[in-house]
């Protein structure tokens, strides 16, 4: 009776996963082909062995000006992926980490890190990494024009572009790491702290202590989160070493584009990925759980002190200079959408041309209108499928809850490029290619089904630390009074949680209209010109910023401004109406 | 289930079908007998727009109501795939070589409405593709020209003589912007950019098999990689660099920016191409699919692609003689480029190219030489009989064949003999290994010879 009651709660889920990871990814990846892309990654020349060294910052002399170039040298791809990823997840950390002692001691501090940190999670894929290239552009860009009178020049290339680029995106998700996890603990012991003199150093020590495992997710997660990126490197590819990157290699060589076929070494290159991100979610995996505890335990998140002093001025002005430039980034993303060009200038021009070359493209408003249909059916599937399986999970209603959750969690560490060629080459190959199932026929099938158990861990995770935080009297009361659990679940758990992790479905929801690897390659399958085509924003967005350079990058970035604007406030009555239905 | 459920769920089904109704209103999916045409090809999204409107607004779209076409831009590799899905009705733009290749896979429908055959039979034969039974595989509907947008800003610079022809550019000057860590030109990837892939393949057949490798490896020094012609197009435009292939369109694309940049055909190297169009084999509109091919073959569709895209037209058509004023003067700058040639050694030179010259590892090593050579020559310690002799080492290389194990060097007869076994991926992948290794083994022997000059 409680096994087929909890299988009721895990079982849906486990058949989308099945259908949609599972059985594509064993397809694709058999043994021998496995073996094959192992052994091709390790017979390739420059991949763990280095072919070039140079110093990394090169300082030259011209026309009374110093021009500071700065290069990763050629140290072989998978330690410049590494290297990259380290110094990336350890700055992200360090200026996260900075902010977070104002930010916890002053309240008026508190939200205004908080308002930036969000202003800097909006995703703008691929347009922020250009804008970041236009930024520090060496003849026109805003930084240069502002150095160039002091006489200086700073010239970013390759990797070293795609690491500044990764900084600026990743330095709020590792704040709002650190920082909802310090608010999670008592906060009786910051004030005893306060009240005994901490400041500045001492408390950051305190800090230091007690965030220990919050400070491991945030480096392991933005660890992951560089080595898997592919819109930097993409954008900064005219130069080696970002070419040299793993992510770049395996995303740009996968496919013969003119032939077909695969290459095994770009599967080497991504499974290399894989292997990595797995190293690091294991080494790292208690922490995280602790971490999520944490997070959504639903303490008051307000500072210590309600008014600035001397100190809180001097704590501002950190803030703004260090989590500043990432919300500048998507600030400047945003207002490009309400500007007329951005060529050969420090900054875009005042203007409406972006809106109005938006409004007179109807390829690109269906774009906004089909990631909306599709992040709204994908966020219910996430609701209605996850919330059981994190309840059960975290209740440890099964045996083999561990490795149910490490299922879950899967899809974090799966490349997207592997999946989409993987649900290409499968369903192609069982509907066959002319049925109208196919990934050419209904490329929005695979599209939400991928969206569902690639962002999946996003929702799955929080969530079941939050099943972790309620107490269980409830649920106990209801067992001996006869409930079954899946009623239990129904009843009491799924209205709570579902409404409580309103934020975190709002963040996955972002998260799937923003999707990248799925969306340039299946999500273009069934056309993307014209008002009646099916391709997903990104999928526009990727296509118009690789054939028609920054033209149209506005005019993009005005369009996912729309598409979040749509799709979070009704993912907000989404998540009210499905906790309402478990009443 | 109670009441507060069912408005619950109720409501979320609202919202779904709500968005749902909204996407199907925002174009009407409505109106059956209309057709909305799917073609795959190889235009950028903006000349999608372009095309489409113009077609749309046209008599024959009425007249066959045609609602709408939709236009899907994906790598060749799926091409096949698509053509016998039954969910795409044209394939617009690319190159020859492909379309005679799917032509040959029998991928192509036969062209038999009878006002386009009469069209096309009047055409010179190297327009019409037809397969093995006589049928017509594809039709070229414009012919244009490759060539390189040169961005004068970027010259004046650096201080660069403007290049007159490919071979202009393995003069060590163009080196000199690597001195400050700028790139001569833009390159993109032979194996992403049919304009790369022809230039390539036309400067092997100019300047002979062992010279073109030595002029592309010099061309791959001064290059920022780049994945499409685009890209290229737009730094050539902006003055990030100095030379970027490109077709004539986006040549005067290019041109409109008004940064400095022109379009150039180098000096008895344009290479001529087809643009040709090609129905679906399982095509869900055969008939509608003609009709748009039969716009393209009006005088309105000539009129409207040499408008566009500076296409050359195919028929004789009045009122645009302007652009054939852009080609006459042109005429003698043409070469004849042997496509047949091209597609022998097609997957063998773009996988030698992408392993020798732009792969990240091999190319910072060929900057690192360039850089070098830049330097020494401003020192006066390197003439250019030094530096063209340090080139010959450069290309083409020899390799160790990843199936015997020997020794041998890339020619174009050992091309011609792997090429077909390349299409095997785990070969590809073997050859690119045995390249790059062989590259970087010789460019650190160049590089080190370089340094006890100086």
């Amino acid at each position: 009776m409680k096994s087929n009651s909890v299988l009721k709660l895990v079982a849906p889920v486990l058949v989308v996963y099945t259908i949609g990871v599972f059985i594509p990814l064993l397809a694709l990846l058999t043994p021998t082909t496995l073996a094959r892309s192992i052994l091709s990654v390790l017979h390739e020349p420059g991949f763990a062995k280095p072919t070039l060294l140079y110093s990394p910052v090169t300082i030259i002399h011209e026309n009374r000006t110093r021009m500071i170039v700065l290069d990763f040298p050629l140290i072989g791809s998978l330690w410049l992926t590494l290297l990259v990823a380290l110094i990336v997840s350890i700055s992200s950390f360090l200026l996260a980490y900075i902010v977070l002692v104002p930010a916890i001691l002053y309240r008026p501090i508190t939200r205004i890190s908080l308002i930036l940190a969000l202003i800097g999670l909006l995703p703008y894929p691929f347009i922020e990494a250009y804008v970041v290239q236009r930024v520090f552009d060496p003849r026109i860009g805003l930084v240069n024009t502002l150095l160039r009178k002091l006489g200086v020049i700073i010239v970013v290339k390759g990797a070293i572009g795609v690491l500044i680029y990764q900084v600026l995106v990743f330095t709020p998700v590792a704040f709002v790491i650190l920082l909802s996890y310090v608010y999670s603990l008592p906060r009786e012991q910051l004030e005893a702290a306060l009240q005994l003199g901490a400041r500045g150093a001492s408390l950051a020590r305190l800090i230091y202590r007690a965030a220990r495992p919050a400070i491991v997710a945030s480096l392991s997660l933005v660890l992951v989160l560089s080595i898997d990126d592919v819109a930097g490197p993409l954008v900064f590819e005219q130069d080696p070493s970002a070419r040299s990157l793993l992510a770049y290699r395996a995303y740009t060589y996968f496919l013969n584009s003119v032939y077909g076929g695969f290459s095994y070494t770009a599967l080497g290159h991504a499974i290399v990925l894989l292997l990595l991100s797995v190293l690091v979610f294991a080494i790292s995996y208690r922490s995280i759980a602790e971490t999520y505890r944490g997070i959504t335990s639903g303490r008051e998140r307000a500072g210590l002190l309600p008014r600035l002093d001397r100190g809180g001025a001097l704590g501002l002005v950190i803030v703004v200079a260090f989590l500043g430039p990432s919300a500048l980034l998507k600030i400047l993303c945003i207002v490009y959408g309400f500007s007329s060009k951005w060529v050969a200038s420090p900054l875009p021009s005042p203007g409406l041309h972006q809106l109005r070359l938006l409004s007179s493209s109807p390829d690109i408003l269906r774009a906004v209108l089909n990631s909306f249909l599709y992040t709204t059916v994908s966020i219910i599937l996430v609701l209605v499928l996850l919330s059981p399986a994190a309840y059960a999970v975290a209740r440890r209603l099964i045996r083999a809850s561990g490795l149910l959750d490490a299922a879950m969690m899967s899809t974090i560490a799966i490349p997207g490029i592997v999946l989409a060629y993987a649900y290409y080459q499968f369903f192609t190959s069982v509907v066959g290619p002319g049925s109208s199932l196919s990934p050419i026929g209904m490329p929005w099938l695979y599209l939400v089904l991928g969206y569902v158990v690639r962002r999946a861990p996003l929702y799955y995770k929080p969530l079941s630390a939050l099943v972790s935080s309620l107490p269980l009297e409830l649920e106990e009361a209801a067992r001996n009074l006869g409930a079954s659990i899946a009623r239990i679940y129904r009843s009491i758990v799924a209205p709570i949680i579902i409404k409580r992790g309103v934020g975190i479905a709002a963040f996955t929801s972002l998260s799937i209209a923003s999707e990248v690897s799925l969306s340039i390659t299946i999500g273009g399958l069934g056309g993307s010109s014209g008002a009646n085509h099916p391709a997903p924003l990104t999928n526009l967005v990727a296509s118009y910023i690789s054939f028609s350079g920054l033209a149209y990058a506005g005019a993009l970035a005005l369009a996912l401004t729309l598409l979040y604007a749509l799709a979070i406030p009704v993912t907000i009555i989404l998540v009210k109406l499905v906790s309402a239905l478990h009443r | 289930m109670d009441g507060r459920r069912i408005a619950a769920l109720v409501a979320i089904i609202v919202i779904v079908v709500a968005i749902g109704v909204g996407l199907a209103l925002f174009k009407p999916w409505g109106g059956k007998k209309e057709v909305v045409l799917k073609i795959v090809t190889r235009l950028s999204p903006e000349e999608q727009k372009e095309i489409r409107q113009a077609f749309l607004s046209s008599k024959i779209a009425k007249e066959y109501h045609i609602k709408d076409v939709e236009f899907t831009k994906v790598d060749y590799s799926l091409w096949k795939q698509l053509a016998l899905s039954g969910k795409v009705d044209l394939f617009f733009i690319g190159e020859k070589v492909v379309y005679d290749r799917l032509c040959k896979e029998g991928a192509f429908a036969p062209i038999t409405m009878d006002k386009l055959v009469s069209i096309i039979n009047g055409l010179k034969p190297q327009f019409v593709g037809r397969d093995t039974r006589g049928n017509i595989c594809w039709v070229a509907v414009g012919q244009a020209v490759y060539g390189y947008i040169v961005n004068n800003n970027f010259l004046k610079q650096y201080n660069l003589p403007k290049p007159v022809k490919w071979g202009s550019l393995e003069n060590p000057v163009y080196l000199k912007p690597l001195l400050s860590h700028a790139y001569t030109v833009s390159f993109p990837r032979p194996t992403k950019s049919g304009t790369a892939r022809t230039t390539m393949h036309g400067i092997l057949q100019i300047y002979g098999w062992d010279d073109g490798w030595r002029l592309l490896t010099v061309i791959g020094m001064e290059a920022g990689i780049v994945d499409s012609s685009e890209k290229a197009r737009d730094q050539a435009a902006e003055g990030i660099v100095g030379v970027a292939p490109a077709y004539i369109g986006y040549g005067i694309e290019a041109e409109k920016e008004g940064k400095g940049a022109v379009f150039e055909i180098p000096r008895g190297e344009g290479i001529a191409y087809i643009s040709p169009v090609a129905l679906a084999k399982k095509a869900p509109h055969p008939r509608e699919a003609q009709a748009f091919i039969l716009w393209l073959l009006s005088p309105d569709g000539q009129k409207t692609i040499a408008k566009l895209f500076y296409y050359l037209p195919v028929r004789n058509i009045t009122g645009i003689s302007w652009v054939k004023e852009v080609y006459q003067k042109m005429k003698g700058n043409i070469f004849q480029y042997n496509r047949t040639l091209a597609e022998k050694v097609d997957l063998a030179a773009t996988t030698y190219f992408e392993a020798a010259i732009a792969d990240s590892d091999t190319n910072a090593l060929l900057k690192e030489i360039g850089q070098l050579a830049a330097q020494l020559m401003e020192k006066g310690k390197l003439s250019k009989n030094q530096w063209l002799r340090i080139v010959e080492q450069l290309a083409p290389l020899t390799i160790k064949d990843p199936w015997t194990g020997k020794q041998v060097k890339f020619t174009l007869e050992y091309a011609e003999k792997i090429n077909n076994k390349l299409q095997n991926n785990a070969d590809r992948d073997k050859f690119y290994n045995a390249v790059k290794s062989a590259a970087i083994n010789t460019y650190k022997k160049v590089l080190e010879e370089l340094k006890s000059t100086s």
